[in-house]
């Protein structure tokens, strides 16, 4: 295959930050990052990928939380009222088929489309096999310490991704830059009318309107497949803006 | 240094301890003759002394507690001086009540130079903070569950909690690299001067850690004092923190001060130590990280359960 020097630069999307605070689709962005580096490819976060990120994982730690505090812990109380068990006895297999009532009538008030992929199912995967697990090692847990523990989780994961979340967007160490766009709303309209949704089609007019005003390829560079991935065709055919997944994002500044 | 407090202040006076233990001091040299196989001999040693009095733990906290609550409103119903004196005696007691913290400090200042007393004190902080850092996010989490404020209110603390840690392992690296020099220096002059680099060195770091733990302080203290009705509860600690007990715009003010605060200390260490952000995070907990991460990746109107 005939090489040539990439040209141009990169904006990267709220999905490639998170995967990669998270350590998430690590080989994807291990190659990505490798490209960069080595072609020293400008990468840019925008203001706007900022704020998703940002409240994005504070929307997540509050839906767990409030799951834990106002659902699971509400519901097991409920549960050992009606088996007339003291809220201090240790936790047994009744407790976890109560969770599993909660969870039936959590699901049926969300909006979800893929059973199976619903933000209700995940969370209840997670608590009831960490439940479990401990049940089945002979562990001792009372209704209290479960709770804590699941926060005490959450915390301390959350608290963790600090670090990576500083070092690429806060501090700029890794292999990103901050930019500040000033969009214009008018490229923002026939994003949303192609169905890209805010704030992805303010993500994606910052690319064009750096690529307006610098002159320079500019790649989107997202994870995003039910958003952006599965309409980039319209996007390229509509506004010239390309849109990729980070394992091909070099060789779109090759061509 | 406290461990708990009654709103989970998981590093009370943790910043005071390492100003005590390693700023102010002043290296003396310490002359006594011994005696052996008959002869006497002049040794010559170095030691440390407080530069000052012993009883300015309570003047301290006092000051700071005055500062505080000058910065936040407080209720009606309660005397500022009243609440003042509530929460330094508080840490008075704690601090008088904790003997391994002046075990520690006593120890430093009667041992002597060749033993490398500053590393062992710093040390001694790091492994006491280790022993209860588990125990600080399970304060955090009780009282997540005792209140109706946000989980991710209680996180900032938790990174509050990992940047002091930094904070401990940057001041090791400091304490290591000079006292080790100040062990290898010809006389006391230079032993002094060296030990002089160091404090001018550590300083700048303890200062923003007190001055972004008097913002976390102000929060908490905010919080505690709307949400005690009588000066009991105040000392013991409200059972339930309610959201709306406060004001919404003191309490963004209050938070947003704590956040600018811990960025410019994450900034500070990062300065000293570009290794801080590089950490892996703490995935082990692998299935809440995968569960996490499938969520935060999930559509954001997927997470609202008021449908």
């Amino acid at each position: 295959m005939q090489d040539s020097i990439p040209s141009g630069c990169f904006f990267i999307d709220t999905s490639v930050v998170l995967a990669e605070i998270l350590r998430e689709s690590t080989p994807r962005l291990e190659k990505f990052k490798k490209d960069v580096n080595f072609h020293k490819v400008p990468c840019y976060v925008t203001d706007s990928v900022r704020r998703e990120c940002d409240s994005k994982i504070e929307n997540t730690l509050n839906f767990l939380g409030n799951i834990i505090r106002e659902s699971v812990a509400v519901s097991l109380e409920t549960s050992r009222q009606k088996r007339k068990v003291p809220m201090e006895s240790l936790m047994t297999p009744e407790d976890i088929v109560a969770l599993e009532e909660l969870f039936s009538s959590l699901y049926s008030v969300t909006k979800a489309t893929l059973p199976l992929a619903s933000p209700i199912r995940i969370v209840e995967e997670w608590a009831v096999s960490f439940l479990g697990e401990r049940l089945e090692q002979g562990i001792e847990i009372s209704v209290s310490q479960f709770l804590i523990e699941l926060v005490k989780k959450l915390l301390s994961l959350t608290a963790s991704i600090q670090d990576p979340y500083d070092e690429l967007v806060t501090f700029e160490k890794s292999f990103a830059q901050r930019i500040n766009i000033v969009v214009d709303s008018r490229i923002i309209d026939p994003l949303r009318s192609l169905g890209v949704h805010e704030p992805d089609a303010t993500h994606i007019a910052c690319a064009i309107c750096h690529s307006m005003a610098s002159r320079q390829k500019t790649v989107f560079v997202t994870l995003d497949y039910g958003s952006i991935l599965s309409k980039k065709d319209d996007i390229k055919n509509a506004l010239k803006q390309i849109c990729c997944d980070p394992l091909y994002a070099i060789y779109y500044l090759t061509r | 240094m406290a461990v708990t407090s009654p709103f989970g202040v998981a590093t009370d006076y943790s910043g005071s301890a390492l100003r005590f233990g390693l700023v102010d001091v002043k290296p003396i040299e310490v002359v006594d003759t011994i005696k052996k196989f008959g002869i006497k001999f002049t040794r010559k040693t170095q030691a440390f002394e407080s530069l000052r009095p012993s009883e300015s733990f309570a003047d301290f906290v006092t000051l700071e507690n005055e500062a505080i609550i000058a910065r936040i409103l407080v209720p009606d119903w309660f005397e500022a001086e009243r609440v003042i004196r509530i929460f330094s005696q508080r840490s008075i007691k704690r601090y008088e009540e904790d003997a391994e913290l002046q075990k520690a400090i006593k120890e430093l200042r009667s041992s002597k130079a060749i033993e490398g007393p500053l590393l062992r004190f710093t040390r001694f902080i790091i492994n006491r903070f280790e022993s209860k850092r588990e125990e600080y996010v399970e304060i955090e989490a009780g009282r997540f569950l005792a209140s109706n404020f946000p989980l991710s209110f209680y996180r900032r603390f938790i990174v509050f909690d990992n940047t002091y840690y930094d904070l401990l392992k940057v001041s090791e690296q400091i304490v290591r690299f000079s006292e080790f020099h100040a062990r290898t220096a010809r006389n006391f002059q230079m032993y002094s001067r060296q030990i002089e680099t160091m404090k001018r060195t550590l300083s700048p770091l303890i200062d923003q850690m007190d001055i972004c733990f008097f913002a976390a302080s102000c929060l908490k203290k905010y919080i505690s004092i709307w949400n005690a009705k009588t000066y009991e509860e105040l000392e013991r600690g409200p059972e339930f923190l309610d959201l709306k007990n406060i004001d919404g715009q003191e309490f963004e003010r209050l938070c947003n001060d704590f956040e600018a605060r811990l960025l410019e200390m994450r900034e500070l260490l990062l300065k000293h130590d570009p290794r801080i952000i590089r950490k892996e995070p703490r995935l082990e907990n692998e299935p809440t990280a995968k569960m996490f991460g499938k969520l935060v990746m999930s559509p954001s109107d997927s997470l609202n359960l008021e449908r």
